[in-house]
């Protein structure tokens, strides 16, 4: 059920979509999830780790690859740790951990910022 | 190659597709996370533009705008939406500065939800905890007529006034709803097969409640004044009802038990028509009788029942309680102290319903505290079978061994004991001996001082008491 895709990608030999790094990460992860199910911290230390060994953009691979494979808690999981990473952060913050250019006109920039002056208060400064 | 693979990742973000950018974004904590998204990019502001979740919480925003500025806000807000003509998905508005007047701007809000065919639809209008906990309605906003859709699947509303006739249409999908504090007509009748969850909390007007639901799982009622009629017999999923202040009769109950078989958790708070409660019921898991004032008389029968709470202000009702030896009992007795023979009898006769229990907590003011140590000082222990007790005591002027003493004698064969007061929390662990004694005359038994089976205590977090707290 969750991993009739998975059957698939190993029976299509052409598939670009997964890399072998990305299938190694998150195949074994449904195993760890239903053994550290009940126990919260460590899932907790487990993503500590995993975002620390993980890049940015290794993160976005990750996401595509579980939406691929139709895994809801690995995608779940992901995107979680994308959020909690740029969780009141500055702008400057997000956007070099993305890796974002701004393409926006100089004064558009400016303009939406004072729109939304109030958002930006009490952010992490990085 | 390896130069083309770090140019291809740096801009993966903003090419990951929408959907899963919006689920991202539903990860993230606060209002002001999701609008500083808006200004990374250019892309990603229009991906902004189809969050589809929409969440005007006038309270986070009262320390920067005030009411007027925050209406026009969200007004803004909800324009710039307009061109990309996403659905919505979850719209929440929670305002609480409104007089009871109708704001044009408001209106257009729930009217731009429903319109782009909203699944769930929270309003909130007024402080909940004020007008709770000081049972009024202040000022009810009074919902838009043209509330007719059909796409609505979760809806939350709470200090509305609206007409049960303009609203009922529009739920054939709806799963669960929760109306509380609102000012409704005083007929609710519902006929749906897709209704999970119905929660109608102190609505005034409210007269008469007809449910017919076969999927309906959790109904609760609450009321501040007890004048309304249910009828939820036909609701055959029930598993959790839950009625405060309903004036429902022994009747009643015993009539909808009949035919809720699937039922496990029945809370009954309040319910002061109840006088001789009859509980007969395969599958009940939980039970609560709190304050039921005139309760005289509770026959439980229920082998399932893993917990039992019990509150009365007034008087012990005679309880017979036929359930498995697995059962918890939670019992807080205040406000009653027997003046007489014949209540005092009543408390040994109703302390002693719940002898068979695994494991029992009683909340005693101290006074309750010297009813035991009557118990103690001449009749037969009432607690025989009990291994797990916990006491919590409003005052504590006793010393550990003394309520020791008075437990022990009350409960002999205890293996856990817990007593908390206010300040401290004393575990007590007994290792009786292996095999109990038995004797054939059982009054003896009770003149064996519980001394005599202990072989070992183990008392854990024991703190010394201080002589001024």
């Amino acid at each position: 059920m969750k991993f009739c895709t998975v059957k698939q990608y190993f029976d299509d030999e052409n598939n670009n979509n997964v890399t072998n790094g990305i299938a190694t990460t998150v195949i074994p992860l449904p195993n760890k999830h239903l053994k550290i199910k009940a126990n919260n911290k460590e899932m907790e230390q487990y993503e500590q780790e995993l975002l620390r060994n993980v890049m940015p953009q290794e993160l976005t691979k990750l996401i595509l690859a579980a939406n691929y494979l139709n895994f809801k808690e690995a995608l779940d999981f992901f995107c979680r740790t994308v959020a909690n990473a740029i969780q009141n952060k500055s702008v400057d913050y997000v956007r070099k951990f993305f890796g974002l250019e701004s393409d926006f006109e100089p004064g558009e920039e400016e303009k939406l910022c004072k729109e939304f002056a109030w958002s930006f208060e009490g952010v992490d400064e990085d | 190659m390896e130069k083309d693979g770090v140019e291809e990742a740096f801009d993966r973000f903003s090419n990951l597709p929408v959907p899963i950018i919006h689920h991202i974004m539903s990860f993230l904590p606060t209002t002001k996370d999701v609008t500083r998204v808006a200004v990374l990019s250019k892309t990603l502001n229009s991906v902004c533009h189809s969050y589809p979740i929409l969440d005007f919480d006038q309270r986070s925003w009262k320390k920067i705008m005030g009411f007027d500025s925050f209406l026009d806000f969200m007004q803004k807000s909800l324009q710039q939406r307009r061109e990309s003509n996403i659905d919505i998905e979850i719209f929440k508005l929670c305002v609480i500065d409104h007089d009871g007047k109708s704001d044009q701007r408001i209106d257009e809000s729930i009217c731009f939800a429903i319109e782009h065919n909203v699944k769930r639809l929270d309003l909130r209008f007024g402080d909940y905890w004020i007008r709770s906990r000081y049972k009024v309605y202040g000022q009810l906003y009074t919902l838009p007529k043209t509330v007719t859709t059909k796409s609505i699947v979760v809806l939350n509303l709470v200090g509305l006034a609206f007409k049960f006739e303009d609203l009922i249409p529009s739920l054939n999908l709806v799963e669960h709803l929760s109306i509380e504090l609102c000012s409704v007509s005083s007929n609710f009748t519902i006929s749906s097969s897709k209704l999970k969850t119905l929660k109608l909390q102190n609505c005034k007007g409210l007269k008469t409640i007809v449910v017919d639901a076969v999927n309906l799982q959790y109904f609760s009622h609450s009321t501040f004044t007890s004048s309304s009629e249910i009828s939820i017999r036909d609701c055959k999923s029930l598993k959790n009802v839950m009625l405060d202040n309903t004036a429902i009769t022994d009747d009643w109950l015993k009539n909808h038990l009949s035919k809720l078989l699937l039922l496990e958790t029945l809370i009954l708070e309040s319910c002061k028509i109840l006088g001789e409660v009859d509980i007969c019921h395969q599958k009940l898991k939980h039970l609560a009788l709190l304050n039921c004032d005139k309760l005289v008389k509770a026959k439980i029968e229920a082998p399932n029942l893993v917990s039992f709470y019990f509150y009365n202000k007034s008087r012990f009702p005679v309880i017979t309680l036929q359930c498995s030896s697995q059962l918890y009992a939670d019992l807080i007795l205040v406000g009653i102290s027997p003046t007489n023979d014949e209540q005092f009898m009543n408390f040994k006769n109703f302390l002693g319903s719940f002898g068979h229990c695994k494991s029992l907590s009683l909340t005693l003011p101290d006074m309750e505290l010297s009813l035991l140590e009557e118990l103690r000082n001449g009749l037969r222990s009432p607690l025989l079978s009990l291994k797990h007790l916990r006491i919590q005591l409003f005052s504590s002027s006793r010393s550990l061994p003394e309520l020791l003493d008075i437990l022990l004698c009350l409960s002999p064969y205890l293996e856990t004991m817990c007593i908390t007061s206010k300040y401290k929390e004393n575990f007590v662990e007994f290792q009786n001996k292996a095999t109990l004694v038995e004797e054939e005359d059982s009054d003896f038994q009770w003149h064996y001082c519980w001394r005599h089976h202990l072989r070992k205590v183990i008392i854990d977090k024991f703190e010394v008491k201080l002589l001024r707290e």
